[in-house]
This record gives structure tokens, sequence and C-alpha cells, in this order.
């Protein structure tokens, strides 16, 4: 038995082995999993912002108009200002855009504040310095950058953040936005970048407020009132360190705030918790703003009521009543009434516009002023003077007792401290704060001046105006400006030129039509006082672009002065700053291209040569005139013509085979002119040749062309007109002016 | 006579020799075999983004080492920036079915960011080279297209095309990332030496950082990681085993990596070139 059992043990011992063995080699014991935890998501959940109800307070401010920026390349959509316009127009503002920063002084006048939000351009010096005397003259500044309003250049994967740009400009005001973004993975709304501020100065801005949420916000570092800052565990991606990271600064008192957030005040965001009392907030500072306007802002100076007075009661014609009406026009658009009186109204304020001659009315606020007006004969103004002579006033009347007559002086205005100054081409702009009221005074020489005077006005271009403010006996600004008086005035109003007041200028029938004249007031044209009976229009363009060789003169002096006596005579400067009409070109008679010692590649601007090629192309006469206006392409020696063929009537009085000697330059140096190709030459009249003295000689010197199939008569003078002894140039360019205006 | 009487006496001893001996040694053998094949440890690779697509086949092949007897640990070869939400939570919880039944170690070789680390962390340890990239803990996501009106197309509430408003899918991210942390904190809240809100700054960590920072637990190589599986798994002798992930080959993986992008200039696209959705997805930085 026992060894049966025995024998059952072994075979389950031998059975067993390998299974023990097996494990015991592979396994040193039995893998007993812990317990696997399951994600706890019971406590996780939508984050839900609160919406409370808003009822935007009621407000009284003065109407205005805000300006918004968006000339910088300025990085957000008109429809993120909803709210804020929305906030404005309950407060009687109105937002205009500035499409175009060229004319940001021009809307700065009127403005009460400027917004500039995430611009994508720099801004200049020169605006900036404009914002900065908007500033200073009561206007409100707001800034706002924004983290999310970068642009990315996807080949470099740079980011271009908005701070960039506008630091220039906030750092003017004491503050620069930082780039980077805020966050707070702790205790925010919805997003780590949607951080809630409780931390708050106490300031009208913040009035109401316990909790907003800014959606992407950046910091500011300055040195002026923190409005709003962010505290706890908000960290800035820049730093990472705990630190009060500024988001809302006012700075320069009260008047330049910097916001670095955008998103708080767009739909969607500007109702959660206080934002929308935040967004109120702001559009009260920017409505707040009390402008303090000065000359160059008129007529926003003016109160309510503003009586337009004519100094001396003048017979009121078309001219001045269109005047009348512009000026109502632009007292209407903001928001001010204007109305026309003969006399002052003392409880209104008071516009006067007058010539110096009729400023008896005004005489006490030039008094106060220290201003002085000396009249004196017109024979003192000269003639050479270009601007039109205002023969009516009474010669030697003094209109304040501080100066005695000095005849055969100019009139002119005394100031005090400042010394004399002739009135001719001169206005005179007086702002003076008598007791609540403004009065304004534009004086000038004649109609043309005053209408000068308003313009400058109008358009707050005071920079070239010699300027003076007072404060004693009454606050006063004193501006004298540069006019540009040349026309006269149709029949009544204000006399001018050599007309007489009332006198009319009619033009009788089958008399010629009024000469052309170049209509750019940004250009300088002089326009030579015409004679009586002018045979015909001239301009004489002076190409005068570039360096001469020699001199650097055009002649275009001596052609205005030989001709002025028989024509009307325009002369155009290429090197101003003036466009030229190409098609009033052809409006005038006879065209003289001059270049003198200029060289003929450098010396057209491209409306002149537009003009050239215009009148070269009609039927019109032209003079080219000049030392390099030949085109043999050799420049030679010149020191005297000789006349080649004395038939012609252009060389009418000079000798057959004369020999002209020229004089000498200003420079005193020889001169190279550039020889005439005689190919060309052949098509018309060889009328003087380059003389014996000369290098080239017997080559053509000037050279007159009639087409034989259009008519047209072209004349090249081969040399500066300068060089010719007078006697001859004037004969010569008179045969010739008079050979191609006449039949 | 007596020569046969010996020869059936040595048969009949071979013969219990053969019963008592051979027979239960053999049997016994045979069942060992049975009862205890090899022991292997499977090598699982989880590499390049974690897509809908391939996240169902890696979840396949961690139920198939499930399933097999000589499987006796799970090493996860993780190189992965990430990638869909819903797949990367799918093989989280995967990884947690497994870990009942056997012990899986998560060994990251350069990135586990994101989704990926999401999966890891659902491991029983985590291993990673000092300079692993680890972490990455969020969600990323174009905002859908805003809510608007179509004269000709009518839907019958207001959000039908969109899906909710904008900020409220803002929202439902944070909600998201909250559930990622919730995840993280449950395997690893005893390990973790920072607090969510570190963790929710998205950032990307060495692995050395990672690991004193508690979002790893060693620093070594696949081979340790294979070495800890074992320990775990009681194994005195083993083999790793490669497995591979097998995916169809009629599976348009090209033209679905292709729409995607994997850097951040390429899926930060604009929405018509990113397929809409949420992700558990680091944004390698541009070249």
């Amino acid at each position: 038995m026992l060894k049966r059992v025995l024998l059952i043990a072994l075979v389950v011992v031998l059975f067993l082995l390998p299974i023990v063995a097996r494990r015991f080699t592979y396994f040193e014991g039995t893998y007993e999993p812990d317990t696997v935890e399951r994600p706890n998501l019971e406590s996780v959940s939508v984050p839900t912002p609160e919406v409370p109800a808003f009822a935007d307070r009621t407000m009284e401010f003065e109407p205005g108009t805000v300006l918004v920026d968006v000339a910088h390349a300025n990085r957000f959509e008109e429809r993120e200002l909803n709210v804020l316009q929305s906030r404005l127009a309950a407060r009687g503002q109105r937002i205009e855009l500035l499409q175009d920063a060229e004319e940001l002084a021009g809307h700065l006048r009127s403005a009460r504040a400027l917004i500039v939000i995430s611009p994508g351009n720099d801004w200049t010096p020169d605006e900036i310095k404009l914002v900065r005397r908007f500033v200073d003259k009561g206007g409100r500044l707001l800034l706002i950058t924004d983290p999310t309003r970068y642009e990315l250049d996807w080949d470099l994967f740079i980011l271009d953040y908005d701070s960039t740009h506008i630091n220039d400009l906030a750092a003017e005001f004491g503050m620069v936005f930082r780039s980077g973004y805020l966050y707070n993975t702790a205790e925010n709304v919805g997003n780590f970048r949607n951080i809630a501020l409780s931390t708050f100065a106490s300031h009208d801005l913040t009035a109401g407020l316990e909790r907003v949420v800014f959606y992407s916000a950046g910091s500011i570092d300055s040195e002026e009132v923190v409005l709003i800052a962010a505290a706890g565990q908000t960290r800035s991606s820049n730093s990472q360190g705990a630190e009060e990271l500024p988001v809302a600064v006012l700075a320069e008192s009260g008047a330049v705030l910097g916001l670095s957030d955008f998103s708080f005040m767009i739909e969607g965001n500007s109702g959660t918790y206080d934002n929308a009392s935040l967004v109120a907030n702001i559009a009260d500072f920017v409505s707040g703003a009390e402008r303090q306007y000065a000359l160059a802002d008129f007529p926003l100076f003016f109160g309510d009521r503003t009586t337009l007075v004519f100094a001396g009661s003048p017979l009121l014609n078309g001219a001045l009543l269109q005047g009348g009406g512009d000026l109502q026009a632009l007292f209407e658009d903001v928001g001010r009434q204007l109305t026309i009186s003969e006399v002052e109204d003392k409880a209104q304020d008071a516009l006067f516009l007058g010539l110096y001659e009729e400023a008896e009315a005004v005489e006490p606020y030039l008094a106060q002023a220290g201003v002085t007006l000396v009249l004196s004969p017109t024979d003192a103004i000269t003639a050479t003077d270009w601007l039109t002579v205002t023969p009516g006033f009474n010669a030697g009347q003094e209109i304040t007792s501080t100066a005695g007559i000095s005849p055969g002086l100019e009139s002119r205005v005394r100031i005090e401290s400042w010394g004399e100054m002739v009135l001719t081409g001169t206005s005179l702009l007086l702002l003076q704060t008598d007791g609540e009221r403004q009065v304004l005074v534009a004086l000038a020489n004649t109609g043309a001046g005053v209408e000068s005077a308003v313009e400058r006005l109008s358009s707050g271009e005071l920079s070239s105006c010699l300027m003076r403010e007072t404060e004693e006996p009454v606050p006063t600004t004193l501006a004298l400006c540069a006019t540009d008086e040349e026309a006269a005035d149709a029949g009544g109003g204000w006399p001018d030129g050599e007309q007489e007041a009332g006198e009319t200028e009619e033009t009788e029938p089958g008399e010629p039509e009024p000469e052309p004249e170049i209509e750019d007031s940004d250009t300088v044209t002089d326009t030579i006082e015409p004679p009586e009976e002018p045979a015909g229009s001239i301009l004489v363009v002076a190409l005068d672009l570039g360096q001469g060789r020699y001199d650097s003169m055009t002649s275009a002096e001596e052609y205005a002065e030989i001709l002025r006596d028989r024509y009307l005579v325009t002369v155009w400067y290429a090197s101003e700053e003036g466009e030229l009409d190409v098609d009033q070109v052809l409006e005038y008679d006879l065209t003289i291209w001059t270049f003198g010692d200029f060289e003929f590649d450098e010396a057209f601007g491209d409306d002149e040569a537009d003009g050239l090629l215009t009148v070269m192309y009609s039927d019109n006469p032209f003079i080219m005139s000049g030392a390099y206006i030949g085109g043999a392409g050799v420049d030679a020696v010149q020191r005297d013509i000789q006349i080649e063929d004395a038939t012609h009537p252009v060389v009418e009085g000079f000798d057959d085979g004369e020999v002209i000697a020229l004089v000498p330059a200003p420079s005193g140096q020889e001169y190279e002119t550039s020889v005439i190709d005689e190919v060309e030459a052949e098509a018309g009249t060889v009328l003087f040749v380059r003389g014996p003295e000369s290098d080239e000689a017997g080559a053509p010197s000037i050279v007159i062309e009639e087409d034989s199939f259009t008519g047209q008569r072209i004349g090249l003078i081969g040399l500066p007109l300068y060089l010719l002894p007078e006697d001859v140039r004037s004969d010569l360019v008179l045969n010739m002016a008079n050979w191609m205006v006449g039949p | 006579m007596e020569r046969a009487s010996r020869f059936r006496s040595y048969v009949k001893a071979l013969g219990w020799v053969l019963l008592v001996v051979i027979l239960p040694l053999a049997a016994g053998f045979a069942v060992s075999l049975y009862l205890y094949p090899a022991p292997e440890i499977a090598v699982i690779p989880i590499e390049g983004d974690i897509w809908s697509f391939n996240s169902f086949y890696i979840s396949q092949t961690l139920a198939e080492a499930g399933d097999d007897p000589a499987v006796h640990a799970v090493v996860l070869e993780i190189a992965s920036p990430g990638g869909e939400v819903t797949a990367s939570e799918s093989l989280y919880f995967d990884v947690l079915k497994l870990r009942e039944r056997k012990p899986v170690i998560a060994s990251i070789d350069e990135l586990a960011a994101s989704g990926a680390y999401y999966v890891a962390s659902a491991a029983d340890r985590i291993y990673a080279k000092p300079a692993s990239a680890v972490g990455n803990i969020g969600v990323i996501s174009l905002l859908p297209e805003p809510d608007f009106l179509d004269e000709e197309l009518y839907t019958t509430g207001p959000f039908k095309l969109s899906g909710g408003p904008q900020e409220s899918y803002i929202r439902q991210m944070e909600m998201l990332k909250d559930t990622f942390l919730a995840a993280i904190l449950a395997q690893r809240a005893d390990r973790l030496m920072v607090e969510p809100e570190i963790l929710s700054r998205g950032e990307i960590y060495l692995g050395l950082q990672a690991q004193q920072m508690g979002l790893v637990d060693e620093i070594g190589s696949q081979t340790d990681a294979v070495a800890a599986a074992a320990e775990m798994a009681k194994l005195r002798r083993f083999a790793t085993v490669d497995w591979v992930v097998e995916l169809p080959e009629f599976e348009p993986v090209d033209e679905e990596f292709a729409t995607k992008g994997t850097t951040a200039t390429e899926l930060a696209q604009p929405p018509e070139q990113l397929p809409p959705g949420l992700y558990y997805r680091y944004l390698e930085p541009s070249q």
C-alpha cells in the first residue's frame, strides 16, 4: 500500500516538477495590479461669465467730434468700435475717421479727442508734435493696443506687434506699451488670457467698477497714474515674475489714457462683469475734453453766436456775399452761428473783416494790442511791385495817433516791440478776448488780401505767420501773414488794384477774353502787370531744375522784362513745387522754354516736359532757348554770333554779316554752348551762326522754323539770352515774339 | 526460458519507468508550457500624431497585448506631439484598462507632448530621457465661424451651423483643459511637485525638468523601462518583443497628414486648411 502511495506521489511530483521549474525559471512572483484610479470629472464644468444688466447714465456733454485714427494701417475694424461709438453718440460725440495722416492737423483742429488703436505704422515726429499740441490745448487722447493685433511674416515667422508702432507716440506722454501678454492660469474667466481685474485707483474712469475682464491685455510701463492694474497670479508672458502690471494708465493730468486691451470693449465682451461701465467711463473721458482753441482753430474759438462785420461798411457785392455765405457754412459745420451785421453786437462774439484803410471800427482792439497803422500815399508803392496797389485809401491817413505821416514811405503797421512792417502783401489777424467775448479782426491791404487771410484762417495754416501772444491788457493773439494779393475784385466791396471803388471791370463785346492764367495757389507764378492792350499772352517757363553749369540763370527775367510792355507775360519756375497745368499751356499765344545755362537733361520736371511735348505736337508757336539745346552733341566755347540771314523779319534792324560779341557772363567765365545740329537747322532758317571768335564758328546758333504744313513757328536760341547785349536781345526777342504771335 | 523471463522483467521495468517517471515529467512539461509560456514584454510604439484612425489600431494592439498570456508587461514607446482630443482620451482609457491586468510603463523618446503625455500619464510609471520634450498640457483649436443668418439656408436653432457662440467654444476648451488636468491628477496626484496652475500654462519641459516636477518618474532608456516593466511583472527571465501597430495600407495616411501639417506654421493656416476640431497637440516651432 505504502509502495503504491509512494508511487503515486512520485508521479505527481514528477508531473509538477517541470511546471514548478518553469515558473521558478521565469517568474519571481505574481503581479498584483494596483487599483487603477479613474479621473474625477465631477468637479469639471464649463466656466460661465457674469453678464449683469447695464443701463447707461445720462450725461450732458458739448457736442463734438472724436477723431479715430485709421491712417496708420490700424489693426481693427470699424464694427469693433460699435459699443464705444454708441456710448459716444449718447454723449453727443460723432466719430470721424482719420483716413490720411496728411490731414491730421486739419482734423485735430476741431476734434475733442483722438483715439489711436493698434497702429500698424509708426507715427512720425511731426505727427507726434501735432498730437502733443492737441493735448496741450485740452484735447483728449486715448491710446489702445492689444496683444492679438499683430501681423505675422509667414516667411520669417516674425511677429510685428502694434506696441512697436504706438510707443513713439505713447512715450511722448510718459507711457510705453510692453510687448507680450498677460495671463492668469489660476483665476481667470474662461481662459488664461481673460484676466479679471479688481485693483483700481480712485478716479472718474474707474467709478462704479468692481470687476472688469480684459480678454487680451498687455501691460504698460509708466510713472503716471495707474488706473487699473493686474494683481494676484496674473503674469506677463515676457517676465513671468510677480509684479504689478498696469493695464490702464492716465497721463498728462488726465488728458491721455492708455489701455493695453481693446477686446474688452468690443461686442460680446463689453457686457461681462463691469466692462460696460468701464466703456461708459471711457466715453465720458473722451467726451469731457475742454478744448482751448487758438487762432489757428478758427472758428472754433467763437461761441454759439458771432456777428460778422465788414469794416468800413463796403457796398456788398456778389463776392462778399459769397464769402460771407462760405463763412456761415464754415461756422455751421462746427455748430456755430454767424450773422452778418453792419455794426458790432457787443452781446456776441465778433468777426471783423476789412481793409487797413477802413479799420476805424476796430481801432480800439488794435490799440489794445499795441498795433498802429500808418497809411501813406500810393506813389510810395514802386512800380515793380507785383501786388495790386489799392488806390482808394486816403493818403497819409493815420488811424491811430501814435505815428506821424511819413510821406514817401509805404503804408506800414507798427507793432509794439516788433517795429514796423509794410502793409502791402501783409494781412493782420488779431484775436482778442474782450470780457467773455471773442473778437477776431482780419485786415489786409486789398480785398484779395482779406480773402487770403480768411483762407489761411479756414485752413488753420498759420505756421508761416509771425505770431505774438500777450495777456495784458487783454489776452490777445496777433498774427501777421503774407498774402497772395494780385487780382482786382469786381465792382463794389473793397476797391482793388488801380480800380476805383465801385468801378466794375466788364468785358465789352468784341474785346478779347481775359488772358489765361495758370491757377495754382501753391506755386509761384509771376504774372507781370499787363499792358493796357496786350498783343497776346506769353508763358515763360524757366527750366531751372538741377544746377546750372556756370551761373545757374535761365534768362526768364530777361524775357519777361523785354516782353512785358507788349504782352501779358507769366513766368513759371520749374524749381518751385507747382504743378504745371499742361492743358492751360496751350491757351497761351506763345511759350518760351528757357534753360539759360541749366543742363538740358536735368532742367525739366515731369510736368514741364509734358508741357513742352504738348506744345511741340500742337500748332502753337514756341521758343526754346539755352546753352545746351543743340543736338549735335558737341559743346564748344562761344564768344560771339554772326548774322547769317538779315532778310528775315526776326532780324530786322540787323546788318547782314554783322558780328556781335557776347557780353561777359556774371561768373566771368567763357561759356561752352552746344552746337546746333546742322541737319536739324536745315529744316528752318539759320538767322545767326557762331561768330568767328567762337569755336565751331559758322555752326548754327539761332534758328527759326515755320512748318509748311501746320504753320507752327519755332525759334531756337542756342545760347543763354543774357549773354547777348541788351539792345540785341531786346530787338531779337521782340522781333521773334511779334513774328510768332503775329498773323 | 530464463532469458525470456528476464526480457519480460526488463520490459516491465521500462514500462514502469515510462509510466511513473517519463510520462508525468512529459505531462508536467506540457502543462507548464501551457501554464507558463515564455514571458514577453511587449514594446508598443505610439509615434507621430494621434488621430482617430491610428488610435483605433493602437487600441487594438493594446487589447491584443492584454489578451496575450505570454505578454506580462507592456512598454509604450512614445514619440508623439499628441493629436486629436478624443483619440488621446481613447488611448488614455485603453491604457488604464490594460493596467488592470498588466503593468504598463511609458518610455518617452524625443517627445511626449500634450495628447501624447495624456496617454503616457495613464501608465504605471513614466520614463524619459534627460532631453526628451514633455508636457505642453492643454487644448488648441481655431474658433468656429461666427454665427450668421442666411436668406436661403434655414436651421432650426441659432447655433445649428456654428455649434455655438465662439465664447462658449472657448469656455468648452477650458473645460477640456480641466479634464486633461484631472486625468493627470488621477494618476499622479501623489507624485506631482507642482500645482495644476503651473501645468496648465502649457509649457513643454525637458525630461529632467519633468522628472523634477513629477511629470516623469525616472530618467532612463527604453531598456530601463523594460527592466522596470519586468520588475513590476515579477519576471525573472523574459523576452522583449517589439509589437508593430499594423496600419492598413489603404488608409489615406499621407493625405490625412498632409492636410493637417506638422508645424505651427502649417497648423495655424486659415481654417480651410485646418480641419475643425479640438486638439491636444503641440505645435513644433516653425523652421
